[in-house]
């Protein structure tokens, strides 16, 4: 069983109907089984409710306190360090130390080749080594007698 | 015209055919004549004063025969190429060009660094002769000679068809296998080159040189129409180079070296360049082209071109 007014009994029951409808809820409710049962369902949920004991949770409260009070999140880039002065000098020291060591080498042209001296090892060992000749002179050509060329 | 006219018409044109049997019969018989040359490479190390051959090769061919040693070791790298002509059949002219490429070291990022030369030498000689080629200099104790030594053989140049006996080559190179390289090539030293100027397909301008290969030469394009002010106060001429065009190819290629230029006015010694190293390979006794049409400032209007034709002289 249900009654379309039902709805209406708990709002008469909290005084929030108006004076006039009230009446005609009062009139109805005596006459409905649903609707009274329901008053009366209300009206004790009320009663048990007010006579309800409230007994605080500590530590939720402070939870919640603390949820409170909490400061809002800061960006990473507006967050400030609070450094004492011996521990900042040493840090600044430190950074133009690593600055004075790395800047020239930044600044500086790269250096000419260097020229190193070939390798003996290099020389392939599979065929006739004609580095024993070489003492860096240029190539020469010439004519000669026969004879002197063959001696 | 009398019998004894006509007797002596006919007496001097026997006389005549006599002779030009006699000159035809006269180069016939200086090419048959004609020996091949023998070139003897011998590489020699010379230490202490004791000699130790290394290699012994012989280049034989006919008159004209080119060729060319080449070193090539780790450090080190020559290329010598000889172009010989018969001088008076008692003599050679030889063209020498050496090139070296010598290892000098290696940069901070080790990569190599070369030291480069060429060189060019023109050598006269005897067959009492020989040429000594120091592909190191005369520094040291221990030191690396090529000596090439010429002869004329018995064999002869030319065959009895008249073609030309091919060159070869014998070499012994047991100690310097893979280090020592030697080729050999008969093709022609000179060519008559003529150079024309065409304009729409008609000749206008045209010269004529003997240029020895690999030698620049200088070819002044005279103009057909002695009245063509243009081309007679400041003419055109080419300095032309011709080579061979690759080892590896037919003899009668040839890559063809090029500047163009207007010769200055007499007194004055400026040259007007039109196109400078230009290339191209041409076929011996074939018409060679370029057009000069965007490139021919201050000539009159019309297709330009310039045509090359080169054929091996005739000796």
């Amino acid at each position: 069983m249900s009654c379309n007014l039902t709805e209406k009994v708990s709002l008469w029951i909290d005084g929030e109907l108006a004076a006039d409808e009230a009446e005609r809820l009062a009139q109805h409710v005596a006459a409905c089984p649903v609707c009274s049962s329901a008053r009366a369902d209300f009206l004790r949920l009320r009663r048990q409710v007010k006579a309800y004991e409230f007994t605080p949770d500590l530590e939720a409260r402070q939870r919640a306190l603390a949820q409170i009070l909490k400061p809002a999140p800061v960006p990473l880039w507006r967050r400030r360090l609070a450094v004492p002065v011996p521990v900042f000098a040493v840090i600044v020291l430190m950074i133009a130390v690593a600055v004075w060591a790395i800047f020239p080498r930044l600044v500086a042209k790269p250096s000419p080749a260097v020229l190193q001296p070939n390798d003996p090892a290099r020389a392939s060992q599979n065929h006739f080594d004609l580095s024993r000749f070489d003492h860096g002179e240029r190539a020469e050509i010439y004519t000669a007698p026969r004879q002197a060329a063959t001696r | 015209m009398s019998a004894c006219g006509k007797t002596l018409a006919a007496l001097l044109l026997l006389l005549a055919l006599i002779i030009n049997a006699g000159d035809g019969h006269t180069t016939a018989s200086a090419k048959a004549d004609l020996k091949r040359i023998q070139f003897q490479i011998v590489t020699v190390e010379t230490r202490g004063g004791q000699r130790h051959v290394l290699s012994n090769a012989t280049v034989e061919g006919p008159p004209g025969t080119d060729f060319q040693i080449n070193l090539e070791s780790e450090r080190f790298k020559m290329d010598a190429r000889f172009l010989t002509d018969l001088v008076n059949n008692d003599a050679l002219q030889v063209r020498a060009k050496l090139q070296t490429r010598r290892l000098y070291g290696r940069s901070a990022n080790d990569l190599p660094l070369y030291e480069e030369d060429a060189q060019s030498h023109t050598l006269r000689l005897s067959f009492e002769e020989a040429i000594i080629l120091l592909p190191f200099g005369r520094a040291g104790d221990d030191r690396f000679s090529i000596e090439i030594t010429p002869a004329l053989t018995n064999q002869p140049a030319y065959l009895a068809t008249g073609e030309v006996t091919p060159p070869a080559i014998q070499i012994d190179d047991r100690q310097l296998r893979g280090v020592i390289s030697i080729q050999a090539q008969a093709a022609p030293h000179e060519y008559d080159a003529q150079v024309s100027l065409l304009r729409d397909g008609r000749e206008v301008a045209r010269g004529n040189a003997r240029l020895m290969r690999e030698e620049a030469g200088e070819v002044v394009l005279r103009p057909l129409d002695p009245t063509s002010a243009e081309l007679t106060d400041r003419p055109l001429a080419v300095n032309l180079t011709l080579a061979p065009f690759a080892q590896d190819c037919a003899a009668d290629r040839l890559k063809v070296s090029f500047d163009l230029y207007r010769v200055g006015k007499p007194g004055a010694d400026q040259r007007a360049m039109i196109a400078t190293d230009w290339q191209g390979v041409a076929r011996a006794g074939a018409d060679l082209r370029y057009d000069l049409s965007n490139d021919a400032a201050g000539l009159a209007a019309g297709k330009l071109e310039l045509k090359f034709n080169l054929k091996p002289a005739d000796r």
